[in-house]
């Protein structure tokens, strides 16, 4: 099926009225959680999961892909609004959104915001479409060891780009390849690290893991300072359109963000914190009124929104033509995507159009919803960015523990919460990166299937992870950024020195 | 030394400030784990080189954790990679988080004890208390309004099965 047939065929099978709710209800939660402090994409996802299994895959897939695409726009809003963003990928977006509020743009930038992510939304779908065939089909060329190289490669560059300190990643990493082992081993059906408890055969649930380290923590974090609830003005919806001076100035900045964003998704690492820094620096360097950025400038909103949205856009691709997701919401995805027994690689469009086309749509039709969802509505977020942090933190922990005991119901997953949600605090506190872990987890049981794989096709030979070029290469190219992350800032340094 | 000198100038690789002890006490457990985890692991199958048993990869995890962890306690010891204090809540601040983890824990706890209604309203009156400055009236009238709005929308209509308890509710 080529590009484009494939996305009209894509657009057939959401069009109907299950998937397309799914995906409202997925765009509307996302942005919830994205607009309100506590609860992240990640947990939003993860209280989401088990839901998504008592439905059809694709609308449980659109659901997830909406809360992903949706926490962006809504993370976007309180920090406009508020200058209070809701993770690092909405930062840029105080730095010119919330001076823009302050001199009484607040509607302008919310505008220029919401109207750029659609159309870097809409560039990154087209690219998307013709990527993801392309890469689909050059995976078909891989094996267990360059699956093996792939998986376990790019967790080692995310770990290594996302930590700060090595260690920082790379010890969260391990910790949620261990803990993906716990539970019934697959192929000799020993018991792992179950110590007799029947209902660790299972393994770890997801859910609790996720919910408790990034919604528990945040909870615990938010809580740590009596905060009223901020004073934000009510927007008039005249308020919402941009000069024309304004609209001109954004037009540049969306093409550069967009473009910025989509390649940076398609990488391993944070791509929403990467293109929203990268496109807001692109900005400083090549735009016309550079020296007003920081200070309310049109262009670093537009840009940096473009970008994050072209980013999450983007991710997908590695997502559904390999398999391998390079942030903790894509990893709930293709979680997801195993529980419904749909095998994820490149193989997935071949075997799943209707799934792999349908995803690919629904990122289109989101970003039209989203469009919807927050600028006529915006009056609606700013009502929600007034609720009391009470409230909040009463509703989100209730919600965690009731999410956490739906997956199989179990009081197990309601521990397994509270003791991630500390493990979760205590990291945050001391600068390690939680995503790995997640990653990790996610990942871990995959890894070790490619990696017996391997060695069953080698006939124990361990050269078998390195006997293609495609592995080579992969190796090779790893190996060169976590070197390079060592070597390269010395070479600066000493330069400068 | 000025404010900008001091700004570059490496910090003090001497000395062990808060997360500095925080990543070594986190290196050490993740050592003393990864001895335990390998202690388990090598009691289960290990198969040959060619169809390797349930043991395999776990083993290679095991070592990987245990240099992870060495890395951990390197970095923190010898180098001041992350350092800085660990901004922890004080007086009030504290007191708050303290009743709300506790609160949380009592709540996980007599969960399958008092049943689903009855351990969300304390825990929601619990952090009401905690966290706002309402009367008990409201404070009550709030915990209720949660406690049967999330049973309605779980329990009731998507048909999540919420400990009952010794009472039956």
């Amino acid at each position: 099926m080529e590009a484009l047939e494939g996305l009209l065929y894509g657009m057939g099978v959401l069009f109907t009225p299950t998937t397309l709710l799914g995906a409202f209800i997925g765009v509307l939660i996302g942005t919830a959680v994205g607009v309100l402090p506590g609860l992240g994409p990640v947990a939003g996802a993860a209280l989401i999961f088990p839901l998504t299994f008592t439905l059809d895959p694709l609308t449980g897939l659109v659901m997830i892909a909406g809360i992903y695409s949706g926490a962006m726009y809504g993370g976007s809003t309180a920090s406009i609004l508020m200058k209070v963003p809701g993770d690092t990928a909405a930062v840029v977006a105080t730095f010119d959104g919330y001076e823009m509020t302050r001199r009484g743009r607040a509607g302008a930038a919310l505008s220029i915001t919401a109207v750029g992510s659609f159309i870097a939304g809409t560039i990154a779908v087209v690219l998307v479409t013709f990527f993801s065939v392309y890469l689909a089909k050059f995976g078909l060329l891989f094996g267990p060891p360059e699956f093996f190289a792939l998986t376990a490669g790019s967790l080692l560059v995310f770990a290594r780009i996302t930590g700060g300190s090595l260690a920082s990643g790379m010890f969260p990493l391990v910790i949620g390849l261990m803990l993906g082992t716990v539970g019934q081993e697959a192929v000799t059906g020993d018991f792992r690290f179950t110590f007799g408890v029947m209902e660790l055969s299972q393994g770890l649930a997801l859910t609790p893991v996720a919910v408790g380290l990034f919604g528990v923590a945040e909870v615990l974090i938010l809580t740590e300072s009596a905060r009223s609830s901020k004073k934000v003005s009510a927007i008039r919806v005249r308020e919402m359109f941009p000069t024309r001076e304004e609209w001109s100035r954004a037009i540049a900045p969306w093409g550069r963000g967009s473009i910025v964003g989509f390649v940076l998704g398609l990488l391993p690492g944070p791509s929403g914190t990467l293109s929203t820094f990268a496109s807001y620096r692109l900005e400083k360097a090549v735009s016309r009124n550079r020296h007003q950025l920081g200070r309310g400038a049109v262009e670093g909103v537009a840009g940096p929104e473009a970008a994050n949205n072209a980013a999450s856009t983007s991710s997908l691709v590695p997502v559904l033509s390999l398999g391998i997701p390079f942030s903790a919401t894509l990893a709930l995805m293709l979680a997801a995507m195993i529980v419904q027994g749909v095998q994820p690689g490149p193989l997935l469009v071949e075997e799943r159009p209707d799934l792999f086309w349908g995803i690919v749509a629904s990122m289109y039709v989101g970003n039209i919803m989203l469009l919807i969802l927050n600028l006529p509505l915006v009056g609606l977020w700013v009502n929600l960015l007034r609720t009391p942090q009470y409230f909040l933190v009463l509703v989100i922990l209730v919600l965690s523990v009731v999410g956490a005991f739906s997956v199989r119901n179990s009081m197990l997953d309601v521990f397994s919460l509270l003791v991630f949600g500390l493990v979760g605090y205590a990291l945050r506190k001391l600068d390690f990166s939680l995503a790995p872990l997640i990653l990790g987890l996610v990942l871990g049981p995959l890894i070790e299937s490619y990696f017996r794989e391997s060695l069953f096709l080698g006939k124990g030979d361990v050269g078998v992870f390195v006997s293609s070029p495609v592995a080579v290469g992969l190796w090779v190219s790893v190996g060169a950024i976590l070197v390079g992350g060592f070597v390269v800032p010395r070479i600066i340094r000493a330069r400068r020195s | 030394m000025t404010e900008e000198e001091a700004a570059q100038s490496p910090p003090d690789e001497g000395r062990l400030d808060g997360k500095r002890k925080g990543r070594l006490v986190v290196g050490v457990i993740g050592f003393l784990l990864s001895a335990g985890y390998l202690f388990e692991a090598q009691k289960l199958s290990w198969g040959t080189l060619a169809q390797p048993g349930a043991a395999a990869f776990p083993m290679l995890l095991g070592v990987a954790l245990a240099g992870t962890s060495m890395l951990t306690i390197g970095e923190s010891v010898r180098t001041g990679a992350v350092a800085g204090a660990v901004e922890l809540p004080r007086g009030v601040d504290r007191k708050r988080i303290l009743g709300l983890v506790g609160a949380l824990a009592a709540y996980v706890v007599l969960l399958p004890v008092a049943g689903y209604i009855l351990a969300s309203a304390g825990f929601a009156i619990a952090v009401l208390r905690l966290l706002s400055g309402l009367s008990w009236l409201r404070t009550v009238v709030l915990a209720i309004a949660v406690t049967a709005g999330t049973y309605l929308l779980f329990v009731m209509v998507l048909g999540v099965l919420m400990p009952k308890g010794v009472l039956g509710v």
